[in-house]
């Protein structure tokens, strides 16, 4: 059960000039801890109309635009209390800010519209700025990228190109805070025991090769890391991985700096390459302090990193990624495609489950028989996905 | 509105490219303060002898001479310390005055403070700006205050910060959102186009995440994230007794948050309250 937020983190592309998403925000979110207590939370996720039960994940979904698209996030309000969305970092009209008390609230079962234009390439979050100090803590909160367009295999235009890219989005919570959401506080007294990347935390993080950095010598991997906790995170990268930050809060630093060891603050944002050199195989450190009179390490957290020597090019790297949504799902499975392609479906166990064509974009595949478990996703030309039937 | 800036500003005005000597006045003063349901014991430069919770900022230009006589009205000896421009033989002992002359030969944000845990843990602590007198600027003095420990300081029980502390009540010039958007040193209130500059100290002992809404602004100045100075931010931790020099150019109008982003600072005496203020940027 511990793996049921196994790839929650995908993320939703958009690749028109005029990009909609439809986000949903509920306060009936659980996740399994590494330790595999159930655990509460509220959060956002992609709005799936005619579904009955929209659900919302840990953190919220990864949305990634383009440089220049005029942007519509929409949210619907399926909790009891007011929500809204904070772009945090793009600079949005006063209106589209998402504090109540200057521009406005989401009321329950209401909807409403956020616009932006994607003007600046780099790395953003959205969370809600309702009680923000609570509903933050409590997990509405993720990620936005917005990338160059069209070239999109450079960090910006006449900057440097990479050939990977991987999404890291910490956080914490005081647990405490999520078992008593009737009454949390008071609220500064707020103290983190659990730290998350991407909402895993220990084994769950560092285990799950979904999350883990591969490479090949040759390569060029843009990070994007961001913090949306209450503590700073450190992240530690192997020497050897070469790590210089480019962009930070969406702008393009005056040099690059070093980044062996990148420091990022609650709500601050990086943009990172990483240009190995030499074979690698270990991980990524994240250690998290707190921001009182205090450098005690109080959280520590892995990411995989393994980088092959075999020149850039090699077979691997020509396979590409399924993106499964939502997952964990239910009756049906979406996967979005960048070709055709017949897809063999698998229990965990390795039994044979079903096969299926699917075309280039959206798919849904009907799994109302499958059983609760985990599934693995085989097709030519992608490397192996993975989602979870949660009934 | 600021008595001290007014003078300065006079004084240097038919010396505009000449340095020049700039004499001010700053009284320390002690008091308590509710502060959301929180009695806080508070040490302030004031520019009077009666108490003001925010502390007086000063203002000079480059290479001016800053002649600043200190009256300490407090039953105890403090200090008027800039670090590594005066921090030696400046002591005003209790109910007496001293005067000390100090120069600026750079621009930026300079903190200057009391060096006793009766002075700068209870926020006598305050802003130099130099070399801006041109822009339209402002003040931010970041603190944060624990009722216990204040209460131990005041009373001289306690003469250090622990390790590790949680206090109730964070502030802007000492003031608590909303009142920061009537602080006329602090609540940003200016045009779209504006080169406005924000001078901010952090007095208090935590790490001030500080992120902007609407706009990013770039760091001009910064006495321990020198790294940082040309970067653009919208968010960005501020160190304590770290000085920043920050440049606002809004390019929109609008009413926009900027607040600690350790969010445990946003609620004293609930939400929305502590570390926020508002830009007020009209077209």
């Amino acid at each position: 059960m511990k793996h049921l937020i196994i790839l929650l983190f995908t993320p939703l592309f958009f690749t028109a000039q005029d990009d909609e998403i439809t986000l949903v925000s509920k306060m009936d979110g659980s996740f399994f801890t590494e330790n595999g207590t159930n655990t509460p939370f509220w959060g956002f996720g992609e709005y799936f109309p005619g579904v009955v039960n929209q659900r919302v994940y840990l953190p919220a979904p990864l949305l990634v635009f383009n440089y220049g698209d005029s942007v519509h996030v929409n949210l619907i309000n399926q909790s009891p209390e007011t929500h809204t969305i904070h772009l945090h970092g793009l600079d949005v009209s006063q209106i589209n800010d998402g504090v109540p008390a200057t521009s406005f609230g989401v009321l329950f079962n209401d909807s409403a519209s956020y616009k932006f234009r994607a003007n600046n390439i780099g790395t953003f979050l959205y969370h809600c700025h309702v009680n923000t100090n609570l509903h933050a803590a409590m997990g509405m909160s993720g990620m936005l990228v917005v990338r160059n367009y069209p070239d999109t295999n450079l960090l910006y235009n006449g900057g440097p190109s990479f050939n990977k890219e991987y999404y890291y989005l910490s956080s914490d919570m005081y647990l405490y805070w999520n078992y008593n959401t009737t009454s949390p506080g008071p609220f500064h007294m707020y103290e983190a025991d659990y730290f998350m990347v991407n909402g895993k935390s220990g084994t769950q993080l560092f285990d799950d090769t979904t999350e883990t950095i591969y490479m090949n010598a040759g390569d060029t991997a843009l990070i994007h890391i961001g913090n949306v906790g209450y503590n700073a995170v450190s992240y530690i990268f192997p020497v050897a991985a070469n790590a210089t930050a480019h962009l930070s809060d969406g702008r393009i630093l005056p040099s690059p700096i070093s980044a062996d060891t990148l420091t990022i603050y609650p709500g601050e944002r990086y943009s990172v390459l990483l240009t190995p050199t030499q074979f690698i195989e270990g991980y990524v450190t994240v250690n998290s302090t707190n921001l009182y009179n205090d450098t005690t390490i109080v959280g520590t957290n892995y990411i995989g990193i393994n980088v092959t020597m075999y020149p850039s090019g090699v077979e691997d790297n020509k396979l590409e990624e399924l993106h499964l949504y939502p997952n964990p799902a239910n009756n049906i499975v979406n996967i979005r495609s960048t070709k055709d392609s017949d897809i063999n479906i698998y229990s965990i166990e390795g039994k044979f489950v079903k096969t299926t064509r699917i075309n280039k974009g959206a798919n849904s595949i009907d799994i109302s028989d499958f059983t609760e478990g985990m599934y693995l996703v085989i097709s030519d030309g992608f490397l192996p996905a993975k989602f979870i039937v949660f009934k | 509105m600021y008595k001290h800036l007014i003078i300065i500003g006079f004084l240097v005005s038919s010396l505009s490219s000449f340095a020049t000597i700039v004499k001010d006045t700053l009284y320390i003063n002690r008091d308590t303060v509710n502060q959301a349901a929180n009695l806080i014991h508070y040490c302030s430069f004031n520019n009077t002898s009666t108490f003001e919770i925010s502390n007086a900022p000063l203002e000079v230009n480059l290479n001016d001479t800053l002649e600043i006589t200190i009256i300490n009205t407090d039953s105890l000896t403090h200090t008027f310390t800039v670090n590594s421009i005066i921090e030696t033989g400046n002591t005003i002992a209790m109910d007496d005055t001293s005067t000390f002359t100090i120069s600026f030969n750079s621009k930026g944000t300079f903190r200057y403070y009391s060096d006793v845990a009766y002075g700068k843990y209870l926020g006598a602590s305050g802003n130099i700006l130099v070399g801006y007198s041109n822009y339209i600027h402002f003040f931010w003095n970041l603190f944060e205050a624990k009722v216990s420990l204040s209460d131990s300081l005041a009373n001289g029980l306690a003469t250090i910060i622990p390790n590790y502390y949680k206090p109730e009540v964070f502030t802007i010039n000492n003031l608590i959102y909303p009142n920061t958007t009537s602080d006329p040193i602090g609540f940003v209130t200016a045009n779209v186009g504006d080169s406005i500059i924000i001078s901010v100290v952090n007095s208090g002992q935590m790490i001030s995440p500080f992120h902007f809404h609407g706009y990013h602004v770039t760091i001009l100045e910064a006495s321990i994230h020198q790294n940082f100075v040309g970067w653009e931010k919208d968010t960005f931790p501020i160190f304590p007794s770290e000085a920043m020099t920050l440049l606002l150019v809004p390019d929109k109008p609008g009413l926009y948050p900027a607040h600690n982003h350790n969010l445990t600072t946003v609620a004293t005496g609930g939400y929305p309250g502590g570390m926020i203020t508002l830009l007020n940027i009209s077209p």
